[in-house]
C-alpha cells in the first residue's frame, strides 16, 4: 500500500479578481523508501500540491490518503506534527530559538520530556553532520546550508514517515545542493522515508527514484 | 522556550517597542490622570463652593397718617413684592438654588457651661450677658433711700446701698465685689414699705442685670490704653492731680477728674463716678410677678395668645427680709419658692441659645470664614436631610464645659415667658431666652452628638450676622416645631447657584429693584472657575492628543511588532502546533512588551501628573496664588493649594492601554492564523 495517494486532486486560488485552478485533478501514490522528484515550470502548481499532501491546504476535490486513510478524517495537526514534515526554501526555522531549540520543538509538541528531546535533537543533528559547536547558535548565525540540515534533522528527530521538500537547495550552491539532496535520498533510502522534493536543479532529479513533472496544475509521470 | 526569552534574544526590537509603547502609555496615563484631575477639581469646586446672597438689613423711614398725626416707623428697602419676585427666583433654581432659613430656640443642658463676656477678656459688655447676669444674693442694707415718683406709673423705686453676705447664685463668670449698688422696683408704695429697708437690715434679693462695676472700669481704662484687662493695676492710681489736668477739656462737661491712671507713657483721668466702681457692683431687683396688668396673658411664640396670665410666669420673689439662717428660711414654707428661683438660674446658666440651619455655610460668617469648625466637622447632607441629633459648639462653650467632639449632651428646649416681645426688641441680642420656672422646660429631652467645635473671629460683636460663643448649632429638621426665624440677619440668606451673581443682579435691575438689596459672596469662585475651566480645557487636548498617540503608537506596534510573529506563527502551524497555541504563543510574545509599557506609563505618570497638573493651572491663570489660596473658607482648603490628584485615573489608563494593545494583538494573531501556513511565510 502506498505511504501517501493523491485521488483526483483538485485545488484553486479564489481572489477578487479571478479563480486560478492550481491543482488539476491529480493522481498519484507514493511510496516509502522511495525519493520523488517533482519538477515544472514556476506557476504549475508544485508548491500548491506539496501544501495539499502536508495537509496545509484542503482540496476542494478529491482526498489525500495516508496509510490508506483519508487525511480529511484524520487529526491534521497529528499529521504535520508526527508523520508529514516539511522543508521550504527557506525560513524554516523559529529565528529566536537555538538549533537544538528548534528541532526539539515538534518533540516538544509530542510531549517528550526536556531530556529525552534534547538527546534525540542531539542525535538527529550530529546525523545531518552539526556537532556540538552548532547547537547553542541562533539560525541567523548559520549558512542556508546548515540552515536546511538543521530542519532536515527536525524531521529526523520526529521520525517523520513523508518528507515534503519544496526547493530546500534553491538557495544553495553546488556543494551545498549535493549534501542536502544527499541526505534527503539517505532518509528515502535509509530512514525507509516517503521523500518529496520539488526541484528546479537538475543534479536533484537525476538522484530521484522517479520524476514528476507538473505542467499547468496537471501531473505526469516523466519517463527517463 | 518562554516568550520572556524570546523576547531577551531582541534585546534591541524589544527595547524600541518598549520605548515606543511606553511613551505613548507614560503621555496617555499622565494625561488621563491630569484629566480626571481637572474634572474632579472642577466637580469639587462646584460642589464645595456656595455663592450665597445676604439680604440687605437697611431700613428706610416710612410716613403714615394716623388720626391727623404723621406716624414715622423704620421698614426694610427690601418690599413684600421683592421679597416675592427673589422667592419666585428661588422657586425657579437657575438663578438662586434656594432660601435658607435659620430657626432659634433656647435650650438647657445640664452638662453645658455657657459664658459671658465677663470672663475677663477684655470684650466685657454687661448688656450682652443678658440672661445669665441674674443673681441672688444675701445682703446687709448700708444706706437707702426712695428714688422721686415716675410720672403715670405705679411703680416705686428705691437705691439702696449694701454689702454683700453670700452670693446664693452667681454665674461662675463674674468676681464678687464687696460693695453692691442696686436699685429695687416695687410695683406700688405698699409693697416698699412692706419690705422696710433700712440700714443693718439682711435682705435675701433676686436681681437681673448684675453688672461688675470694676471690671467694666478696668475694662475702659485697658480699652483707652490699649491693653490686657488683666494688666490693669488700679494700685497705680494718682490722686495729685496738676493744675493743668484739672481743667482738661472733656467731652462731657460735667466730668470732674479727680484721680488719673498713669503708665509709662500715658494719663487717664478719672472721674469720682468712675471712682466708685472699685470694687463696686451693680443690680436691678424687679417685681415682675405683680407687674403686669392682670388682664394681660402670655403669648407664645406662635404670635397666640395662652390663657395663662404673664405675671403668673414669674415667681414671686425678688427680695425679702431675712431674720434666719438661709438655710433655715429655704426649709420654711416662705423659703419654697426661693428654692425654685435658686433652681430657675441654675438652669439659666445652663441654656444656650439653638440655631437649626439647612446648611451651615449659608450662614455669612461661616460662608465667610469668620467662623469656622476648628475640631470635628461641620453636618453632612443626610444629616440635614433626616433631622440627625448632631450639633456643632463654640470653642468658648465646649472649654467651659469640659466636653469635646464626640461627647453627647441632652438639650430640653424653652421658651421664655414673653418670647416674641423679647425678640423683636430693638436690643435683643442672640443669646437665650430668659428662662422661667414657671413656664418650664418643653417636653422631651433630645439627646446631641457633638461633631464640630467652631470659633469665632470676635466672640462678642452683635452685628446682625453674627452669634454669641452660647450659641448651639444643629440641623433644622432635629428642631421642635415651634422656633423663631426672620428674614433678617443671621435668620436668612439666599444660596445662588455658582457663577450667578451678574445674572442675578441683571434680574433685579430687569424689574427696577435696587441690585443692592442682596450682597453676594462666592469667595472668589468666579475666579477660580475661570482658572480651573482653562485648566479643564487643557487638560481635554492634552487628553486628546494622547488618546491620538496611543492609537497610532497602537498601529505602529501591530504593523512592526505583532505581524512579526507572521512567520513564528505559520512556522508553529506548519509544524502542527495547533492554532490555539500558536496563537498564544505568539500574543504572549507580542503582549509583554505592550504590558511592561503600560507599567512603565503607570509610574511615569503618576510620578509626573501633579507637576504637570500645577503648571496647567499656572499656566491657566497669573495670579495662581493669590486666587487659589483666598479661598480659605470653611472646608475649601485643600483645593486652595492644589488640584485634586488621581492615581487612579493613571492606573485606568495605563490598565486601559495594556488591555488595548494586548487585544488588539490577540486578534491580529487570531486572523493571520486563519491564513493558509503557506500564505504566513
Ligand atoms: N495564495 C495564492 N493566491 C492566489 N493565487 C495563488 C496563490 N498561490 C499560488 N497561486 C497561483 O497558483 C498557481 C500555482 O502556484 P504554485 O503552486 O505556487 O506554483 P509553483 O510552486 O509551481 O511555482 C500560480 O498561478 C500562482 O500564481
Ligand atoms: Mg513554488
Amino acid at each position: 500500500m502506498p505511504v501517501l495517494s493523491a485521488q483526483n486532486l483538485s485545488y484553486s486560488y479564489k481572489t477578487k479578481y479571478q479563480t486560478v485552478q492550481a491543482v488539476k485533478d491529480v493522481s498519484c501514490d507514493l511510496n516509502a523508501g522511495t525519493f520523488y522528484a517533482l519538477i515544472g515550470k514556476s506557476g504549475s502548481g508544485k508548491t500548491t500540491l506539496l501544501s495539499l499532501l502536508a495537509g496545509l491546504d484542503t482540496p476542494q476535490s478529491g482526498a489525500v490518503l495516508v496509510n490508506g486513510q483519508n487525511l480529511r478524517e484524520m487529526d491534521v495537526d497529528m499529521y504535520r506534527r508526527k508523520q508529514a514534515s516539511v522543508i521550504y526554501q527557506s525560513y524554516n526555522l523559529f529565528p529566536l530559538m537555538t538549533v537544538r531549540e528548534n528541532v526539539m520543538y515538534p518533540l516538544k509538541l509530542l510531549r517528550h520530556s526536556d531530556a529525552g528531546a534534547k538527546n534525540e535533537a542531539q542525535d538527529a543533528l550530529k546525523k545531518v553532520g552539526l556537532d556540538e559547536s552548532y547547537w547553542k547558535r541562533l539560525p541567523a548565525m548559520l549558512s542556508g546550508g546548515e540552515q536546511q540540515r538543521v530542519a532536515i534533522a527536525r524531521t529526523l528527530a520526529v521520525h517523520a514517515q513523508i518528507i515534503l521538500a519544496d526547493e530546500p537547495t534553491g538557495n544553495l550552491d553546488t556543494e551545498n545542493s549535493a549534501q542536502i539532496i544527499g541526505l534527503l535520498s539517505g532518509l528515502a533510502h535509509e530512514e525507509n522515508c516517503c521523500v518529496v522534493v520539488v526541484t528546479h536543479d537538475s543534479e536533484a532529479a537525476k538522484a530521484a527514484d522517479i520524476v514528476f513533472r507538473m505542467d499547468s496544475g496537471r501531473l505526469k509521470e516523466e519517463t527517463a | 522556550m518562554t516568550p520572556l526569552r524570546q523576547l531577551l534574544r531582541q534585546p534591541v526590537r524589544l527595547l524600541a517597542v518598549f520605548l515606543l509603547l511606553g511613551l505613548a502609555s507614560a503621555f496617555f496615563c499622565l494625561s488621563a490622570g491630569v484629566f480626571a484631575s481637572a474634572q474632579t477639581t472642577l466637580a469639587q469646586v462646584e460642589e464645595s463652593y456656595v455663592t450665597i446672597g445676604v439680604p440687605t438689613t437697611e431700613t428706610k423711614d416710612v410716613e403714615t397718617q394716623y388720626n391727623g398725626l404723621t406716624l414715622h416707623h423704620e421698614e426694610s428697602v427690601i418690599t413684600d413684592e421683592m421679597w416675592k419676585y427673589l422667592d419666585g427666583l428661588a422657586a425657579e433654581g437657575t438663578i438662586i438654588e434656594g432660601g435658607y432659613r435659620q430657626k432659634y430656640i433656647s435650650a438647657y443642658s445640664s452638662s453645658l457651661q455657657s459664658v459671658t463676656s465677663g470672663r475677663q477678656d477684655g470684650k466685657y459688655v454687661p448688656a450682652l450677658d443678658d440672661p445669665y447676669d441674674r443673681a441672688i444674693f444675701v445682703v446687709r442694707v448700708v444706706s437707702a433711700q426712695v428714688d422721686p415718683p415716675m410720672e403715670g406709673t405705679d411703680l416705686v423705686n428705691a437705691t439702696v446701698t449694701a454689702e454683700i453676705e453670700t452670693a446664693v447664685k452667681l454665674h461662675p463668670d463674674y468676681e464678687l465685689r464687696n460693695n453692691l449698688r442696686f436699685t429695687v422696683s416695687c410695683n406700688s408704695r405698699d409693697e416698699l414699705d412692706a419690705l422696710d429697708i433700712a440700714p443693718g437690715k439682711r435682705y435675701l434679693i433676686y436681681s437681673a442685670d448684675y453688672i461688675d462695676l470694676d471690671l467694666e472700669l478696668r475694662t475702659t481704662i485697658a480699652g483707652d490704653f490699649r491693653c490686657d484687662v488683666s494688666d490693669i493695676d488700679l494700685s497705680r492710681l494718682s490722686y495729685e492731680l496738676t493744675a493743668e489736668e484739672m481743667m482738661t477739656e472733656h467731652p462731657d462737661p460735667d466730668f470732674k477728674p479727680v484721680a488719673k491712671y498713669v503708665t509709662e507713657d500715658k494719663t487717664m483721668l478719672l472721674s469720682q463716678k468712675m471712682l466708685n466702681q472699685m470694687n463696686a457692683c451693680h443690680l436691678t431687683v424687679n417685681h415682675f410677678n405683680g407687674m403686669y396688668p392682670d388682664d394681660r396673658m402670655a403669648v407664645g411664640i406662635d404670635g397666640t395668645e395662652t390663657d395663662i396670665p404673664l405675671n403668673e410666669c414669674y415667681l414671686d420673689v425678688y427680695m425679702t427680709p431675712l431674720d434666719t439662717e438661709l438655710d433655715t428660711f429655704l426649709k420654711s414654707d416662705e423659703g419654697a419658692e426661693w428654692l425654685e428661683a435658686i433652681h430657675e438660674l441654675d438652669v439659666q446658666y445652663h441654656s444656650v441659645s439653638v440655631i437649626g440651619t439647612d446648611l451651615l455655610e449659608s450662614m455669612y460668617c461661616f460662608h465667610q470664614g469668620e467662623a469656622f469648625v476648628t475640631e470635628g466637622r461641620s453636618f453632612t447632607d443626610a444629616e440635614y436631610e433626616k433631622g440627625a441629633c448632631v450639633c456643632l459648639i463654640s470653642e468658648s462653650t465646649v472649654m467651659a464645659s469640659r466636653l469635646g467632639v464626640g461627647d453627647k449632651i441632652d438639650l430640653s428646649f424653652y421658651w421664655g415667658p414673653d418670647p416674641l416681645a423679647d425678640i423683636t426688641a430693638p436690643e435683643w441680642k442672640l443669646q437665650p431666652q430668659m428662662y422661667s420656672q414657671r413656664a418650664g422646660l418643653m417636653g422631651g429631652t433630645q439627646e446631641y452628638e457633638i461633631v464640630g467645635v467652631y470659633r469665632q473671629s470676635d466672640l462678642w460683636d452683635t452685628a446682625d450676622y453674627r452669634f454669641l460663643p452660647n450659641t448651639v448649632f444643629a440641623p433644622n429638621a432635629s428642631l421642635p416645631e415651634d422656633c423663631y426665624s426672620s428674614r433678617k440677619g443671621v435668620f436668612f440668606t439666599y444660596v445662588l447657584q455658582n457663577g450667578k451673581v451678574s445674572a442675578l443682579q441683571d434680574a433685579l435691575a430687569s424689574q427696577n429693584y435696587p441690585t443692592n438689596i442682596l450682597f453676594c459672596f462666592d469667595n472668589g469662585y468666579s475666579e477660580m472657575a475661570e482658572i480651573l475651566h482653562g485648566f479643564y480645557r487643557s487638560a481635554l487636548q492634552l487628553f486628546f492628543a494622547a488618546c491620538l498617540t496611543a492609537v497610532a503608537a497602537l498601529s505602529v506596534f501591530l504593523a512592526l511588532f505583532v505581524n512579526r510573529q507572521r512567520r513564528t506563527l505559520g512556522l508553529m502551524l506548519s509544524l502542527g502546533s495547533g492554532k490555539r497555541a500558536a496563537i498564544q504563543f505568539s500574543w504572549r510574545v507580542a503582549a509583554l512588551p505592550a504590558v511592561f509599557a503600560a507599567t512603565a506609563g503607570i509610574i511615569v505618570g503618576i510620578l509626573t501628573m501633579n507637576v504637570t497638573s500645577r503648571s496647567l493651572l499656572s499656566s491657566a491663570s497669573e495670579v495662581l496664588n493669590t486666587s487659589l489660596s483666598s479661598a480659605g473658607a470653611v472646608g475649601f482648603g485643600d483645593i486652595g493649594t492644589k488640584s485634586i490628584s488621581m492615581p487612579v485615573a493613571v492606573i485606568a489608563a495605563g490598565v486601559l492601554q495594556m488591555a488595548v494593545c494586548s487585544a488588539a494583538a490577540y486578534l491580529y494573531l487570531r486572523r493571520l492564523a486563519q491564513k493558509s501556513p503557506l500564505d504566513l511565510r
